[in-house]
């Protein structure tokens, strides 16, 4: 399994990288967010409950970098603004999120500066943008309407994928939200459109 | 189009300075045009290289290949430059770069691996680019192309040379942003070599049903060369 990861990890440590979208949902993406030492930004997303073993999965990809950032008053600041990794800890703690897959939306965006690793720290290269999206609480698997009306799965993501970025509609309240994101299990559909969006905004953000 | 072989081979292979040109290359003999480079690479059921004097008798004027323990230097016409060229399926993707003018270099492109949703993710890439205004294309399983007007494919990840083929094509035609699915075993076996990517996106890694065994044989050489990368 690690060999075959291995060869996976070839594109993500290509040298001339402008950005990296991970899904930290899954044990490599952590595994290789963690350990990355490159320039490129990260865009770690993960797709899911917005329970606490999601936030503790994000936070585990982007705590090295959260805990580097610690050490300075204005980048203390910064993370603070955009919803650090403490503030985002202590909403588990209080029970904001609810307990497993019973949250009711997409509970959060964060979007503090951090580095992907100890290298990219050391030059400032590096930063980490942890997204997290994915309304789940039927656990149902219930086709999205706007799979069952057969419409193209983009049309889905549409509303998503404005300027200047997809993410700025994750705290919009759940009634305002396009038809084919209702709070239930996360599809397939979801899952890309989610890991497609980020590379669009990705690509969007850096481009050349 | 045409380019003259020396500088196409500069740093990988001696050519003499008789001002060879090639018109095209190739991996497949049955597709050797006058005037074609043809690389004979050491394929899973025989060499490329027994291909060779097939591709010389259709007009190609210069052959590389890989050097193996069962490649035999075949007899070409004097006319036809030949040359072995150590790592020759790692350099394939350089040389198609060069001969199709840097093609990855005026686009964005996106490579998107993983075990599963790697075709999802790339179209539905391919649209979102298109529905945010820009000129967008899609390379994988379900073919290449604009998302709307997809050309049938051979492979999730096409070889080394058709991959910076199909990129001058997009950017010929106007394309800028490139969503492409990247397999494992392209990786593995140089398929996207000379391509500059701007994104890698990575879905997910699972144990796959088949020839998991196997695979791991095969990429157990990767895991050595991903560590001295890092």
């Amino acid at each position: 399994m690690a060999n075959y990861g291995a060869a996976k990890a070839k594109l993500l440590l290509l040298p001339d990288l402008k950005h990296i979208v991970l899904n930290v949902g899954d044990a490599f993406g952590r595994q290789f967010a963690q350990g990355y030492a490159g320039h490129a930004p990260l865009t770690a997303v993960w797709v899911g409950a917005a329970n606490r073993a999601g936030w503790q999965s994000a936070r585990c990809a982007s705590q090295r970098s959260v805990r580097g950032r610690w050490a300075s008053p204005s980048s203390s600041t910064q993370l603070r603004q955009a919803g650090s990794r403490d503030a985002l800890d202590g909403a588990v703690q209080r029970g904001k999120f609810g307990d497993r897959d019973r949250v009711p939306a997409v509970a959060g965006h964060h979007a503090g500066p951090g580095c992907a690793g100890p290298s990219a720290m050391r030059r400032g290269a590096g930063r980490m943008e942890v997204v997290n999206v994915g309304a789940v609480h039927t656990g149902a698997g219930t086709p999205a309407p706007c799979i069952r009306a057969r419409r193209t799965p983009a049309r889905c993501i549409r509303a998503r994928v404005r300027n200047p970025s997809p993410w700025s509609t994750m705290r919009t309240p759940l009634t305002r939200w396009p038809r084919c994101w209702p709070p239930r299990a996360s599809t397939v559909w979801e899952r890309c459109g989610a890991y497609s969006a980020a590379a669009a905004t990705a690509i969007r953000a850096n481009g050349r | 189009m045409s380019t003259a072989l020396s500088w196409l081979l500069d740093g990988i292979a001696e050519v003499p300075a008789n001002g060879a040109r090639v018109v095209e290359m190739t991996l497949d003999s049955r597709e050797v045009r006058s005037g074609g480079l043809f690389l004979a690479l050491a394929g899973g059921r025989a060499h490329g290289l027994k291909f060779a004097a097939d591709a010389a008798a259709r007009g190609a004027s210069a052959v590389l290949w890989e050097p193996a323990a069962d490649a035999v230097p075949p007899a070409l016409p004097g006319h036809v430059f030949a040359a072995p060229v150590p790592g020759l399926r790692f350099l394939t993707g350089r040389i198609a770069d060069r001969f199709f003018g840097w093609p990855s270099s005026n686009l964005r492109i996106t490579g998107i691996t993983g075990t599963n949703g790697k075709t999802t993710c790339a179209y539905l890439l391919a649209q979102c680019l298109e529905r945010l205004g820009a000129a967008a294309a899609y390379i994988g399983t379900i073919g290449f192309g604009r998302p709307a007007q997809l050309t049938q494919p051979t492979h999730t990840t096409p070889d080394a040379i058709n991959v910076h083929r199909i990129l001058a094509q997009f950017r010929s035609s106007g394309v800028k942003d490139v969503a492409m699915e990247v397999s494992s075993h392209a990786l593995d076996q140089g398929r996207i070599g000379g391509v500059r990517f701007h994104t890698a996106a990575f879905t997910n890694l699972t144990p796959r049903s088949s020839g998991l065994s196997r695979q791991h044989g095969e990429l157990r050489r990767s895991q050595g060369e991903v560590a001295a990368a890092a």
